[in-house]
């Protein structure tokens, strides 16, 4: 099911896989460089969350650019697509969460009529840790409170963290 | 109509079951690399038609191994019965990286000034007592209360 979570400040989108494979085929690939756009802005914003300078320092313009007039040249996208997929598995690692194949994605790049698959795999395998996340607008700034006795402040930072439970994380 | 087509679903495939995990050794290279020399020799025999079947044996074994780990099954199933034993020795290897990520005690690197994993800002029950909920911010306990 579609819908934005928000990782500690990064916002980002779970999609279905099956229709970003649908879109990329009825747009004849123009969704497929879309969604590539818009995938390495969320795994930049994720690092910027995380403080990782590799995912922060991703230029998504500049991997889409590598993708559409560097198709030209053959090797800017096949480097591109190498970051890409090494970016997404960094991204899950943060988030033990399943990691994405780069060779199941070089298997469906190098097939060519699966090619349209790679958007569907690799959204899938990033919605299994974007899903770890609570939804964008559930925790967000807190609404108005009700006023009751202040805490002083040894007693709220003295007060224990609040437990998880698993399913949550 | 639907639920006469749920019945006939279940006279045909049977009642939902529980995930059956195959067998560790399965996941093993060595059942890749056979399935691959088994499938390769068949595909030169007049019964090529044979070759195809251990990718479709191991495309079920992936399919069973996912719906067990409560991972979405359809991309490495469809491309190990797609592609065969190749794709499959790519699952065993990535299956080893992906476990290992998943089941790993904690992550590298602390978030946003927060460990990565803890508690996301969110209302809590109270731990002073004086409000149903309280506000934490990911990092600590705000002055934000609802009743």
């Amino acid at each position: 099911v579609a819908g934005e979570i928000d990782a500690y400040g990064a916002r980002a989108r779970v999609r279905r896989p099956l229709a970003t494979v649908g879109l990329t085929l009825v747009t004849l690939g123009v969704y497929g460089v879309v969604w590539y756009q818009r995938v390495n802005a969320e795994l930049r914003d994720y690092g910027r969350a995380y403080r990782d300078d590799r995912l922060a320092a991703s230029k998504p313009t500049r991997s889409v650019l590598a993708l559409v007039p560097g198709l030209l040249l053959l090797v800017p996208p096949i480097v591109s697509l190498v970051g890409f997929v090494g970016r997404v598995r960094r991204a899950q690692r943060y988030g033990q969460s399943e990691l994405a194949s780069g060779w199941l994605v070089a298997v469906f790049t190098i097939s060519i009529v699966f090619i349209p698959a790679v958007p569907g795999y690799v959204q899938a395998t990033l919605n299994e840790l974007w899903r770890r996340y609570p939804a964008a607008g559930e925790n967000e700034a807190p609404p108005a409170s009700e006023p009751g006795p202040e805490p002083t402040d040894g007693e709220l930072t003295s007060a224990p963290p609040p437990r998880l439970a698993a399913a949550a994380v | 109509m639907a639920a006469r087509a749920q019945r006939l679903w279940v006279w045909l495939i049977g009642p939902p079951r529980e995930p059956a995990p195959p067998p560790e050794w399965i996941f093993g290279p060595a059942v890749g690399i056979v399935a691959l020399i088994v499938s390769f020799v068949l595909l030169l025999t007049p019964a090529w038609i044979l070759g195809f079947a251990p990718q479709i044996v191991l495309a079920v074994q992936v399919y069973e191994d996912r719906r067990a780990l409560g991972l979405s099954y359809f991309w490495w199933s469809s491309a190990v019965g797609t592609f065969g034993a190749i794709v499959f020795l790519m699952y065993v290897q990535n299956r080893r990286e992906s476990l290992a990520s998943i089941r790993s005690a904690r992550p590298a690197v602390a978030a946003a000034g927060h460990e990565a994993g803890a508690a996301p800002p969110a209302w809590y029950p109270d731990p002073l007592g004086r409000a149903r909920l309280r506000w934490w911010d990911g990092g600590s306990w705000t002055r934000h209360v609802h009743a």
